[in-house]
């Protein structure tokens, strides 16, 4: 597989690859994989993909992945409305 | 009874309020929850809730995975959070989860959701935890939960404002 990139992403590539000292290749598929997990991140907080989605795609577990998203201190998706209607539920059962 | 999926399950483990639960609510799981919840063995929430179902305090039960496979088409949700919708639905009960899809879901089926944040606030408007103690988990879960600020002010709020239980 071959791809033709633009200036401004050979650029990068190069500035990153002086940064970290690693090869243009290297560089290149660390980029794509840290590409690749960030759009699956947004896809979770935008409530796209679900926790169990996000962790495969990750290929982390269900406990390692809430670490992650800890760290990156992103929200969850649940909404206000959701926890209102738990509010009426648990009353229920606990 | 409530059904528990794998994100609220762990959750509650890492702020050390599953056991309080525990002892107060029948919590049942699929064997799929079980399975990733105790993948990682050096972890502590898995190896917490390990013994928990060594001691018979959460219920391992079976379901069809079909059935779950079925719903798996229909909903952009994984295979394991299937296995605990279906298994809340056959037994007609409500199902702890703190994943957003997975409460979309559960709303279309008309199955009753709560979160890990439900159980923080009534097991100290139970009596089970000191106001000290919840404002001190709430922290905790406001983190490893990362619910919407409105929601851990308002969560917040109940806890503070009530007197001590």
């Amino acid at each position: 597989m071959s791809a033709r990139l633009d200036e401004e992403e050979r650029r990068l590539i190069e500035k990153l690859a002086r940064q970290e000292k690693k090869g243009k290749g290297e560089v290149m598929r660390e980029l794509i994989k840290y590409g690749y997990y960030y759009l699956m991140l947004q896809k979770y907080r935008k409530g796209e993909i679900s926790l169990e989605k996000l962790s495969q795609e990750l290929s982390l577990t269900i406990s390692e992945t809430l670490d992650i998203l800890e760290g990156l201190g992103i929200t969850s998706p649940v909404e206000y409305e959701d926890y209102l209607k738990g509010s009426e539920f648990i009353k229920k059962i606990f | 009874m409530v059904v528990f999926d794998t994100s609220t399950l762990i959750s509650l483990a890492k702020i050390e309020l599953l056991e309080d639960i525990c002892k107060e609510v029948e919590i049942w799981i699929t064997p799929e929850v079980e399975k990733e919840a105790t993948r990682k063995k050096e972890f502590f929430d898995a190896r917490f809730i390990k013994r928990l179902i060594q001691e018979g305090k959460i219920k391992i039960v079976k379901i069809e995975r079909e059935k779950a496979r079925k719903l798996k088409k229909e909903f952009p949700l994984g295979e394991r959070e299937c296995t605990s919708l279906v298994l809340a639905w056959e037994n007609k009960t409500a199902l702890a989860t703190d994943d957003g899809p997975t409460i979309k879901v559960a709303k279309i089926c008309g199955i009753p959701f709560v979160t890990a944040l439900h159980f923080l606030l009534r097991a100290y408007e139970k009596g089970l935890l000191s106001k000290e103690v919840a404002l001190w988990k709430l922290r905790r879960l406001e983190k490893v939960g990362r619910y919407n600020s409105t929601i851990i002010q308002r969560v917040r709020s109940k806890i503070s404002e009530e007197g001590e239980k």
